[in-house]
């Protein structure tokens, strides 16, 4: 009787406390057992892959779920096994068991990361051991197939998943998608409850970006700046490939270079894009726009002679120098032997105003709008600001400095019958859908020289690669080659330096349908220093790969039929 | 003497109202229904979980194994087989491409049956080129 009556006492007392706890004024109490009950959390959003002219055959950066490899201390050393688990795990992750002791020796913790990013092998053999306190963890990185291969123009994602350099940066906004919500009830196990009263917004995967660059042609271009870089101990090497026509850009490679796989590991010597980010004086590559201008002007002709001054020439008291002594050359002779003297007397024939208005033209002095970031635009002061003898100097590539990127268009235009191009890198922003969501395509910016000009110049830049022309090395058997060679002092305080040089090709091909157009450039290479002896023949390397691989069909042939 | 047990009893019956026995048999059915409904939706639950995590398991093997295709089949990685493997490949010279072209459509029906010509493509060969 009595304990009955204990009983009942105890679980009226019980029912009294339910009734009260459901129905009194306990509303934090029951607010924080529903929100106990709830998840809230967004979802995030796969990021888009980068892809060459050849879309999904050739992946440049894509996303791939790696593991951690964690650990509980205190449930390991609860166990008294730290120094099994260690030896264990150490040939797995390919570390010495010391270098895990430490990380499992925290009594408290109840979270240490072992080793992290490890593939799913790695990760199954871990999984198969069943060590207790050891577990996994899913995450998320960024892989670089191709390694260093086109890492200035694909970028990096940093840690907080956002791009940090290159397409991944310029290109963030489609590539990162939209992370998706989920607002739903949870049972005591944590499983979720599915309801119509949840809130599930799917997540929008990024878009996939498809570039211009043909990872072959990028390999190849890599492939001759390495063996440049070696043969002439230089400092850097730059290349840049691009379609006349259209102005895409095939190619565009930098050395030194990273791997994008370990970006962390860089120095910004080595992150530096050389071809848009690096501005240089360009020496006897930028002779092209002034006889290209005087041409168009027609205050010379490819036949007016000028005196070369037997290789010194004073000038508003500064003398002007030529590398060869010539008594007399005609305008198509000095392109070909690359003339300082004769270039700057073409350059005085226009005057300064209409010198500089042409160098505008040809987009000296401002940036090309290039989808990548830290583009420089390079320096050109206004005529206000040249001194006496200025004009001379610029015409010849000095006080002047440009990028690559930049001197490339001019050729490019050159070869494009006088119109010049908008380089770009990136073809299409494509939707998981399959949706174009953004195309680029050739967009004329500005016609600087007529037809006429431009074919002239044509000719007259095809002599630089003949016998006797300071680019004859860059000559390539089969095809007609139209360039010019570079090899400029590098400016030091006080005036220029005797020892240190940009060594430069640039050039297009073939001649009378030019298809692409390749610079070289390459910095302070040692011994040799010219353009003709140190770019020319990178350039000839590089162009004799992508004929072939382009199937561009030689300049001279003749076809016979033959009956089967 | 006795007398005989009136072997019929009669039993009191109380009448069970028809209409509480309909409601009930509905209110058992409709319990029975409610489990059944909620253990088929455990069920399925527990199903599309599964298929969910399959299909993220096969989304993430697919990548990775996309990726690691994409290393082994990248320029640099394939020089690097081909000289490990001592292959030396290079691009073919001029004289060894041959270039072939369609025939021209004037001459091709009919006129000609003597001549044994391939129809669908004539050979040019490359000349003067070395």
């Amino acid at each position: 009787m009595a304990g009955g009556g204990v009983l009942v006492m105890a679980m009226g007392g019980l029912a009294a406390r339910l009734a009260c706890l459901q129905l009194g004024p306990h509303e934090d109490i029951r607010a924080t057992i529903a929100r106990s009950r709830e998840i809230r959390c967004t979802i995030p959003a796969a990021r888009g892959s980068i892809m060459d002219c050849r879309g999904k055959e050739n992946i440049l950066a894509a996303s791939v779920t790696v593991w951690n490899v964690c650990a509980s201390p205190d449930d390991v050393i609860a166990e008294g096994k730290a120094a099994r688990v260690a030896d264990a795990l150490a040939p797995i992750l390919g570390v010495r068991p010391e270098e895990i002791m430490p990380k499992l020796l925290r009594p408290g913790s109840r979270y240490a990361v072992l080793k992290k990013h490890v593939q799913d092998e790695t990760a199954e053999a871990v999984r198969k051991l069943g060590l207790k306190g050891v577990f996994l963890e899913e995450t998320s990185i960024r892989s670089y197939p191709n390694g260093a291969s086109l890492c200035h123009v694909v970028g990096f994602v940093n840690y907080e998943g956002q791009g940090g350099a290159g397409v991944e940066l310029a290109f963030d906004k489609y590539l990162k998608g939209m992370p998706g919500y989920l607002g739903a009830s949870v049972d005591a196990k944590r499983d979720r409850l599915y309801s119509e009263d949840d809130t599930f917004i799917a997540p929008v995967p990024g878009a996939d970006v498809v570039l211009t660059v043909d990872q072959n042609i990028q390999h190849m271009v890599e492939r001759a700046l390495d063996q440049v870089m070696d043969e002439h101990n230089a400092k850097g090497a730059w290349a840049i490939v691009q379609r006349v026509r259209t102005g895409e850009i095939l190619a565009m490679a930098s050395r030194p270079a990273f791997d994008l796989n370990r970006f962390f590991m860089a120095d910004m010597n080595a992150m530096t894009n050389r071809c848009i980010g690096i501005v240089y004086e360009p020496g006897s590559t930028f002779k092209a726009i002034a006889i290209s201008a005087a041409l168009n002007e027609r205050t010379v002709t490819p036949e007016t002679v000028f005196d070369c001054e037997n290789g010194a020439w004073m000038y508003n008291g500064r003398v002007l120098r030529d590398y060869h002594a010539y008594s007399h050359l005609n305008v198509a002779e000095g392109v070909k032997k690359s003339s300082n003297i004769l270039t700057a007397k073409v350059s005085l024939t226009l005057g300064a105003e209409r010198f500089y208005r042409y160098l505008k033209s040809f987009g000296i002095g401002q940036r090309t709008g290039i989808e990548l970031s830290g583009e420089e635009s390079g320096i050109l002061a206004p005529p206000e600001k040249w001194c006496s003898y200025g004009i001379t100097r610029i015409a010849i590539g000095q006080g002047v400095a440009v990028t690559a990127l930049q001197l490339i268009g001019v050729y490019c235009a050159i070869a494009n019958d006088g119109f010049m191009m908008r380089p770009y890198l990136v073809k299409k922003v494509v939707a998981p859908s399959g949706a174009v969501i953004m195309e680029n395509h050739p967009r004329v910016v500005g016609r600087p020289i007529s037809f006429q000009t431009a074919s002239v110049m044509k000719r007259l830049l095809s002599g630089v690669t003949e016998e006797g022309g300071t680019g004859a090395k860059a000559s390539l058997d089969g095809y007609e080659v139209a360039g010019k060679t570079g090899s400029a002092q590098k400016p030091v305080p006080g005036g220029y330096s005797t020892t240190a040089y940009v060594a430069s090709f640039v050039g297009f091909l073939p001649c009378d349908e030019p298809e692409i157009a390749i610079i070289v450039v390459i910095d302070e290479p040692q011994p040799y220093h010219t353009g003709g002896v140190v770019a020319a023949p990178a350039f000839k390397r590089i162009a004799g790969d992508i004929v072939k691989y382009l199937d561009i069909p030689p300049d001279s042939c003749r076809l016979a039929s033959a009956g089967l | 003497m006795f007398r005989r047990r009136n072997r019929r009893k009669k039993t009191k019956v109380v009448p069970f109202p028809a209409t509480l026995a309909g409601i009930l048999f509905i209110v058992l059915m409709w319990c029975g229904a409610s489990i059944w409904i909620d253990d088929r939706c455990s069920d399925l639950k527990r199903e599309i979980r599964e298929l969910e995590r399959q299909k993220k398991e096969l989304e993430r093997r697919y990548n990775a194994a996309e990726c690691r295709w994409m290393r082994l089949k990248s320029p640099g990685e394939l020089e690097q087989t081909l000289a490990r493997h001592r292959v030396n490949m290079s691009w073919p010279s001029g004289d060894q491409i041959v270039r072939l072209s369609e025939p021209s459509s004037s001459g091709a029906a009919g006129g000609e049956a003597d001549e044994e010509v391939v129809t669908f493509a004539r050979i040019e060969r490359l000349i003067g080129y070395e």
